[in-house]
């Protein structure tokens, strides 16, 4: 055993010795990237990221790997990314939601939008209300006659409490004065097939997701948020132009990383997002999922986020709209 | 279905056939199923992080050639998974743990190469059966994957914890005890639907919740290597005369039954949301010891107990690929790796996917078959190097066990809490075993835990607080009714029987 | 590993362990909010499981008692001094091994988690477990880093 102590104290003395040892940020990025998406695969923050993944990869030069951690409305897998390293290797890979929705509507919530600085904002996409066809209603008149003469009898499902579909359906309520109840699942995808399989009546996402199953006839799309109607789909009315323009949110991604990450880190991500935006291919991708590029520095992704937090607040607060 | 369609089929085959077969996807293919082995029978270190790690170089390959790579590694790891389970009794992938309690038991009767025998042939018949699923049924199936809503999966999922917690070994009190300890193990971390922390402590590292990696490699590894390295060395190791290296006829004569169950189990849970490979081998296992004339042999090396969940958890990632393919809906993360080489080449699975592009479509379907013909060519000369491996003295061994376990649990998410996570199981499984307390029930209940609480509370909220929505809805119902007489009938059989001896008897003059 | 007491003592032990584990639990939940079964919160769930739990562990306690020596023939061999001691070493050049990581690299700390481990269940002579560990950190090594698995970086590189 006397051997064996003598290990050990080799062991402890090693130990010691790396103790010492700093981190070097100078030759960012040497090792893989994690992304962390907070939503389950299929969802728009997912497909956004799977698109620019082999693009950004190539240009940082280092492997990006995508995690998915859902749970929370998305909360979980932000406050995971508020806890990390400020290194610059592990990225938070999210929609608007996780930041601007949820932390207006989730009172004890572990993070808070302070805990993160902005890489940049990349994809735009648009959301829609859908319902399942052999329903008694085609279109949103008849939906909501029949939602107002049976006041709690529809169900919708969410991508999650405080998420964008939650809150675009928690608007509509409010806007046709509407008692829906809602359901909130892990993410676009577990909501899409509660709707496809008539467990809920309705669901809202954005068209990427959901425009497969409308165009193969097993959605109808009722009403959509974007601020005017959509290219491919031009018979869906807006909210808008029905008269509620401050019911229109919609789904963007963007790239984050913890506070206190080095300026020159989150410089090198940006311009390496920026230049996979101006990709042809990716850009082509993109458009086939159904969803738009929209590039955003920095500090255009920061000021979009302060003024949609504080809008998303005066609503809160204006209409208790509560998780 | 009508003469057309089947004349359509049987082209369709032969034209993914065509695709599969090009050297190029026949190359990806096989380069896909050898790492997809290694990947599978290194413990811990799992089929997602793999590929996606690998998933920027099939960049540059066509969508159907990244495809087909990308999902050999995904059932060449389930392949591989049971050897490392069988050989050393620590699961190579978390969905091989079930093949540890039979698996490894042979192995120490000598019975090794039987046992990696059964697992390949039975993960080629499942392998099979799945692609011959996919093209026959994949659209009606996917509808019928829709009919699960969240009281179905609760449904089912009661159901398939009742057929463990009762199966399990020896005390079914203390089943029951680990079974919700493990429920509740699960709910460690934030909460899955608002996000309140519970039960974190203020640990940063706990917010997250207990790994599965960790937890599997911690139970069934790390604690197996501490009771072997206790009972000193003698007891640790098998007998050493091995008795053939594949199965004999009578062993083929027990396991077709299990790999046929195994399948079909396998393969329509797989279409299930969320149900991974994981839980149809356990419930494969569950059913094959209820069904068995010989229960008692289960856990002492019986071969149905490998040929089962072998066949159900290679069946179930053939399963899972139908709402992929049909939905756009990735049922699981590696799904969802599939996906996104959907999407970076601009395709959108979905309902439109088999006739806008039927190349991507046919091509992956049958390459899977070509894949699984290779593993089987692979896998079945390796048998008699690995039970070389068992002649290893276990001295020698056990480090390499214990480091390819850290290393695995490092490996999900880079974190060394996960490490420390693993080593505390080690622990916790080290002492379960010496009280007698099954780990299985305690595993199963913390996989399936998460989707538990989520779906119990969804049906709530659907219902508006009504519980007899579980009854109302058919399938659910039926599969409470069933986790019901699972309960009830140990109480009731031994009473049925006494009555009726009671009665034979007085009739006996 | 503790005395060889009577077997439905150490029963005894752990039911009344999980019976603690279900009250503190059921307490801890408590504080969270559990709702009611048409809006159920967050502590629903689990405040329903520690309740099982304490009923069930309950039950395990009262059947210790009468059971004793029924069931649980204790654990089978329960190890000599030698063998828990090796145990003792491993767990402890484990924990040990999961620092070094973060600060040495891969290559030396795994280096001298083998010597030790190799070392702690067959003595074997100095250089023969020397070159055992080099060969199998190096063999590891590359291994890992063919299927591109991720390794903690340390001051030596790998």
């Amino acid at each position: 055993m006397r051997q064996m102590t003598l290990v050990s104290l080799i062991v402890l003395l090693l130990l010691a010795l790396g103790g010492s040892w700093a981190s070097d940020q100078s030759d960012y990025p040497n090792r893989e990237i994690e992304f962390i998406i907070p939503f389950p695969p299929a969802g728009p923050a997912d497909t956004a990221a799977r698109i620019i993944q082999p693009r950004l990869s190539a240009i940082l030069g280092v492997p990006i790997v995508l995690i998915n951690k859902p749970g929370g409305g998305g909360a979980l897998g932000a406050d995971f990314v508020a806890r990390g390293k400020p290194d610059g290797y592990r990225v938070f890979a999210t929609t608007n939601s996780t930041l601007t929705i949820i932390t207006a509507t989730q009172p004890d919530l572990p993070y808070q939008l302070n805990n993160f600085a902005s890489v940049g904002s990349y994809i735009v996409d648009l959301g829609v209300i859908t319902a399942r066809p052999g329903s008694s209603w085609k279109t949103l008149e008849q939906l909501v006659d029949y939602a107002k003469k049976n006041p709690g009898k529809l169900t919708y499902g969410s991508a999650g409490q405080g998420t964008v579909s939650f809150f675009t359906m928690e608007l509509f309520k409010l806007s046709y004065g509407l008692d829906i109840a809602h359901v909130p699942f892990q993410g676009t995808a577990p909501a899409k097939t509660a709707v496809l399989g008539g467990h809920v009546d309705l669901a809202s996402s954005g068209f990427a997701s959901l425009a497969p199953s409308i165009r193969a006839g097993q959605l109808i799309p009722l009403v959509t948020t974007a601020p005017k109607r959509v290219a491919a789909f031009p018979n869906v009315p807006t909210m808008a132009e029905k008269g509620f323009p401050e019911a229109s949110v919609n789904i963007w991604m963007g790239l984050f990383v913890p506070a206190k990450t080095p300026n020159e880190t989150i410089d090198k991500l940006t311009k390496a997002l920026e230049k996979t935006m101006q990709d042809a291919a990716v850009a082509s991708a993109v458009e086939k999922a159904g969803m738009l590029v929209d590039y955003r520095d920095p500090k255009a992704t920061r000021k979009l986020l302060e003024s949609e937090h504080e809008a998303v607040k005066q609503a809160v607060k204006k209409l208790g709209i509560r998780g | 279905m009508k003469g057309g369609d089947k004349m359509d089929l049987v082209q369709s085959v032969l034209y993914g056939f065509s695709v599969s077969l090009e050297p190029t996807n026949l190359a990806a293919c096989f380069a896909g199923v050898l790492i997809g082995t290694l990947v599978g029978v290194l413990p811990g270190i799992g089929s997602v992080v793999t590929m996606s790690l690998l998933f920027p170089v099939t960049y540059t390959m066509s969508a159907t050639t990244s495809l087909i790579m990308l999902a050999g590694i995904y059932y060449g790891a389930m392949y591989g998974g049971s050897t490392t389970s069988i050989l050393v009794n620590v699961p190579g992938e978390a969905a091989s743990v079930v093949t540890c309690l039979d698996g490894h038991q042979m192995a120490r009767r000598g019975r090794a190469g039987p046992a990696l025998g059964i697992a390949a042939f039975g993960s080629f018949i499942a392998g099979t059966f799945g692609v011959v699923g996919i093209m026959l049924l994949a659209p009606p199936l996917a509808s019928i994957a829709l009919r699960f809503g969240p009281p179905e999966i609760f449904g089912l999922l009661i159901l398939g914890f009742t057929m463990v917690t009762f199966l399990a070994r020896g005390s079914k009190l203390k089943a029951a005890a680990m079974a919700i300890l493990g429920l509740f193990l699960g709910t460690v971390g934030l909460d899955p639907i608002v996000g309140t922390p519970r039960f974190t402590f203020r640990s940063v590292t706990l917010m997250d919740g207990l790994g599965l990696v960790p937890l599997i490699m911690g139970l069934f590894g790390v604690a197996e290597v501490l009771l072997n390295i206790e009972q000193g060395l003698q007891q640790g190791v098998f007998e050493t005369r091995i008795k053939g290296l594949l199965p004999t006829r009578q062993d083929w004569k027990d396991s077709a039954g299990p790999v046929a169950r195994g399948s079909l189990l396998g393969f329509f849970l797989g279409i299930l949301p969320g149900m991974g490979t994981i839980i149809p081998s356990f419930i494969s296992y569950g059913v094959e010891r209820r069904i068995s004339k010989h229960p008692e042999k289960f856990g002492a090396g019986a071969i149905e107990g490998v040929a089962g969940p072998e066949s159900a958890n290679n069946a179930a990632t053939a399963g899972s690929m139908i709402p992929l393919l049909t939905l756009g809906i990735p049922p699981n993360v590696v799904m969802a790796v599939l996906l996104g080489a959907f999407l970076v080449h601009g395709v959108q699975p979905g309902p439109l996917l088999m006739k806008e592009h039927p190349e991507i479509f046919w091509g992956v379907i049958t390459s899977m078959y070509v894949g699984n013909a290779m593993l089987l060519v692979l896998n079945l000369p390796l048998i008699g190097l690995w039970v070389q491996l068992l002649k290893v003295p276990y001295g020698i061994l056990f480090p390499l066990i214990l480091l390819f376990c850290v290393i695995g649990a490092y490996s999900v998410s880079g974190n060394i809490w996960d490490i420390i996570t693993m080593l505390a199981f080690g622990v916790v499984g080290y002492l379960m075993k010496k009280f007698q307390y099954d780990p299985v029930p305690l595993l199963l209940a913390f996989v399936l835990g998460r989707m538990a609480e989520e779906s119990l509370r969804q049906s709530l909220l659907l219902s508006r607080g009504s519980l007899m929505i579980f009854l109302w809805r058919p399938l659910s119902g039926a599969f409470l009714l069933s986790a019901l007489v699972l309960i009830l009938l140990p109480f009731v059989v031994p009473r049925v029987k006494a009555a009726f001896r009671m009665v034979n008897q007085r009739n006996q003059p | 590993m503790r005395g060889r007491g009577r077997p439905g003592q150490h029963d005894r032990w752990v039911a009344g362990f999980l019976l603690l584990v279900g009250l503190l639990s059921a307490f801890e939940a408590r504080g969270l909010t559990v709702g009611e079964l048409g809006r159920p919160g967050p502590g629903f769930f689990p405040f329903y499981l520690a309740v099982a739990l304490s009923i069930v562990s309950v039950a395990l306690l009262v059947r210790s008692f009468h059971h004793a020596g029924l069931e649980g023939t204790a654990a089978q061999g329960s190890g000599e001094q030698s063998g828990g001691n090796k145990i003792i070493w491993t767990l402890l050049a484990l924990f040990g091994y999961t620092f070094a990581l973060d600060h040495l690299g891969f290559l030396v700390a795994t280096f001298l988690l083998m010597l030790i481990l190799f070392r702690v269940v067959e003595l074997r002579r100095w250089p023969a477990a020397v070159a055992g560990s080099l060969a199998t950190s190096l063999l590891a090594y590359g291994l890992f880093k063919l299927l591109q698995i991720r390794l903690p970086p340390g001051i030596w590189g790998p």
